[in-house]
């Protein structure tokens, strides 16, 4: 499969948090065995609620934290097991775009140190170099070249976002791990970055892992997109066929619960809502993670885990009575 | 008991007194909300919204100051009321709820505590009745186990139920207004969606009347009967809220309209995502605005008359005004 840029098998992240009452360890299962591929020039999306482990597998990545289990490659490289100097020699192919353009920039380094800096630290090319790189990036993604000598604070917040992802595009990577890039930005700035990573993309064959809790932007941006919940996937699948015919419980009530602009007045009020809010990851319940807040669940679900199952077109869905349960959103029944 | 609004903010100008003169933040903003409706306040951050509603409060930061306008309540200008009537009025009659749930409730003591203070204050119950009222505000809210809830701190919950607890001390005294900025911004849409059934809820048993900041007009839709849309310190479209989604007459009302990434299911998702359009640009910094429309240099209908003169208010249909010199020609076509 070389058409693959990314494979991530069976990827788990633990965290040891302290004692557990009562002997033993107390451990976060922030991300409990995930498995998918990117495929070169695409975007896939994460989706879910916070604390559902999304910026977790986007660190594990970019091994900002440790793996516990599984693999992670890109490309011919397992970059979950390289260490120290073999680590930094693909670092250049893979880079990160975080959420808040306030806290991500040094407020001491000026825009085109910023930008130079991963070419500084990575020994790419010479100073001249590596200042036309920078210049270069930051026409690149709309910014003025003399803008490299600005400060960050003198710049707005979408502005700052495009900086950041200069800085990610200067070493030339192949993926870029979005991580909420668009949700500290108003939504007249969040369509122009919106427009922005869509124009790299094409311009640069790039590859995205594109995290969201906001499934339009999701949908605007990926190919592909998994739904995840309490540190699991609980459906994955080709973004037309999770819009268009979505089978699990939890995508539905995501669905359900997102607003738009469109709606009558009242419209969420009229829809059933989901109650509660997730489990503790600390002690994941033992059958299926979002039993205690389905509204389909029966004794199977909480005494037996469901596998993710395939549904054709690489739609994967973790429930044991998907394709039988009739979706309460009215767009789903008609298209099914 | 009709003819006059509840609140009405009449030509509201504040200015912030600074070491190189003084910076207009609000700039002649109107509006005004009926009993027992919402008012959403829509606009990008910095325009002005959050700024409004402390004015309103006469909370306004230090160096901060309302320069000219009213500010009434029930027919009763407030704009210059005595601080003995203003703590009267607040969390009684006007109450507010602040976006971060996290850091708007004081960890050391316990929610219990931190409603019962309201209706001690402002209704002279004693202890034992005010702790009642607290644990009839957080069933009110939906909490589970209120009783035992009561002596809880905030650090032992969630986001979303923090959020309840903000609500229900705003909803203690029964307030006849309630100030809501960004309610629902830091938490998930799942939760979201709980706490605005929540509001609507508690709206129609109550009939307290809402304006609701928000940058989202999904919220808008969902819980406004009218609309006040701002611009780099100008109120530059209001009414209702119907006619304002569907039939924006402002050009940044439209741009806001057509930057929102819309959710498509079922048969239309299988299409491409039609392109998002952009406002291109970004809002004038405060004390560098533009001498015309503050919109002109965003705007692609804009002309020299646009960028020479401030447009006005103009009735574009009923109850519904825009200024923008533009705004009737487009109404027309």
């Amino acid at each position: 499969m070389s058409d693959d840029i990314l494979r991530v098998n069976g990827l788990k992240v633990h965290f040891d948090v302290g004692r557990a009452p009562g002997g033993g360890r107390k451990v976060v299962h922030a991300v409990d065995g995930v498995d998918f591929t990117v495929r070169k020039g695409t975007s896939f999306g994460i989706v879910g609620e916070s604390g559902s482990g999304k910026s977790t597998i986007a660190q594990a990545i970019m091994r900002l934290v440790p793996v516990t289990e599984g693999s992670v490659f890109l490309n011919e490289h397992q970059i979950s097991g390289l260490e120290g100097q073999s680590l930094r020699a693909v670092r250049d192919k893979f880079q990160m775009v975080f959420q808040d353009p306030f806290s991500s920039l040094n407020p001491r380094k000026k825009a085109r140190a910023a930008i130079r800096e991963p070419l500084d630290l990575l020994g790419i090319g010479d100073e001249k170099g590596r200042d036309k790189v920078a210049e270069d990036m930051l026409a690149a993604v709309g910014l003025h070249r003399e803008a490299g000598r600005l400060f960050p604070h003198q710049f707005s917040g979408g502005q700052r976002q495009r900086l950041c992802i200069a800085r990610a595009l200067a070493s030339q990577p192949e993926l870029i791990v979005c991580d909420e890039p668009v949700s500290a930005l108003d939504v007249a700035i969040q369509a122009q970055i919106l427009n922005l990573l869509r124009q790299l993309q094409a311009e640069m064959g790039l590859s995205y892992v594109f995290i969201s809790h906001d499934l339009a932007v999701v949908q605007y941006i990926c190919d592909e997109v998994a739904v995840m919940y309490l540190g699991e996937f609980v459906e994955k699948a080709p973004a037309g066929k999770l819009f268009s015919s979505a089978m699990h419980p939890y995508t539905w009530s995501l669905m359900s619960a997102a607003l738009s602009p469109e709606n009558e007045r009242g419209t969420l009020a009229a829809r059933p809502l989901l109650g509660g809010e997730p489990p503790s990851p600390t002690a994941p319940p033992p059958g299926c993670r979002f039993a205690a807040r389905c509204p389909f669940a029966t004794e199977r679900c909480r005494a037996e885990k469901p596998a993710l199952r395939g549904f054709g077109e690489g739609h994967r869905v973790a429930c044991h009575y998907a394709g039988e349960l009739e979706p309460p959103i009215p767009e789903l029944k008609r298209a099914a | 008991m009709t003819g006059t609004p509840f609140l009405e903010v009449r030509n509201l100008t504040v200015e912030m007194k600074g070491e190189s003169g003084a910076i207009r933040v609000l700039d002649d903003v109107s509006l005004s909300i009926e009993r027992g409706t919402t008012m959403g306040v829509v606009g990008e951050s910095g325009c002005g919204k959050s700024m409004t509603a402390l004015a309103i409060m006469r909370l306004l930061p230090p160096g901060f100051e309302i320069t000219s306008g009213q500010v009434l309540v029930e027919g009763e200008d407030i704009t210059h009321a005595p601080e003995a009537r203003m703590r009267a009025l607040r969390g009684n009659d006007i109450s507010m709820i602040f976006q971060e749930p996290m850091t708007s409730l004081n960890p050391v003591f316990t929610v219990g505590d931190q409603i019962a203070e309201a209706v001690k204050q402002h209704q002279g119950l004693d202890s034992a009745k005010a702790e009642r009222r607290a644990v009839e505000m957080l069933k009110a809210v939906q909490i589970p186990g209120a009783e035992a809830r009561l002596h809880a701190y905030p650090h032992e919950f969630s986001g979303g139920m923090r959020q309840r607890v903000m609500i229900a001390m705003a909803l203690a005294c029964q307030p006849r207004l309630i100030i809501a900025d960004e309610p629902t911004t830091a938490l998930d849409v799942t939760v979201q969606a709980q706490i605005f059934a929540l509001m609507r809820e508690l709206q129609q048993e109550t009939g307290t009347a809402i304006m609701l900041i928000t940058h989202d007009l999904g919220a808008v839709a969902e819980l406004a009967d009218d609309v006040a849309v701002f611009y780099a310190g100008k109120r530059i479209e209001s009414g209702p809220a119907g006619a304002i989604l569907r039939h924006a007459a402002h050009p940044y009302t439209s741009g806001l309209m057509s930057c929102t990434p819309r959710l498509r299911l079922g048969a239309a998702a299988r299409e491409g995502a039609p392109p998002l359009r952009e406002i291109s640009g970004m809002v004038p910094q405060l004390g560098k605005m533009p001498n015309g429309c503050r919109f002109a240099p965003r705007c692609a209908l804009a002309d020299d008359r646009c960028r020479k003169v401030m447009p006005e208010d103009v009735a574009v249909g009923a109850g519904h005004a825009a200024a923008c010199w533009k705004a009737e020609t487009e109404v027309m076509a």
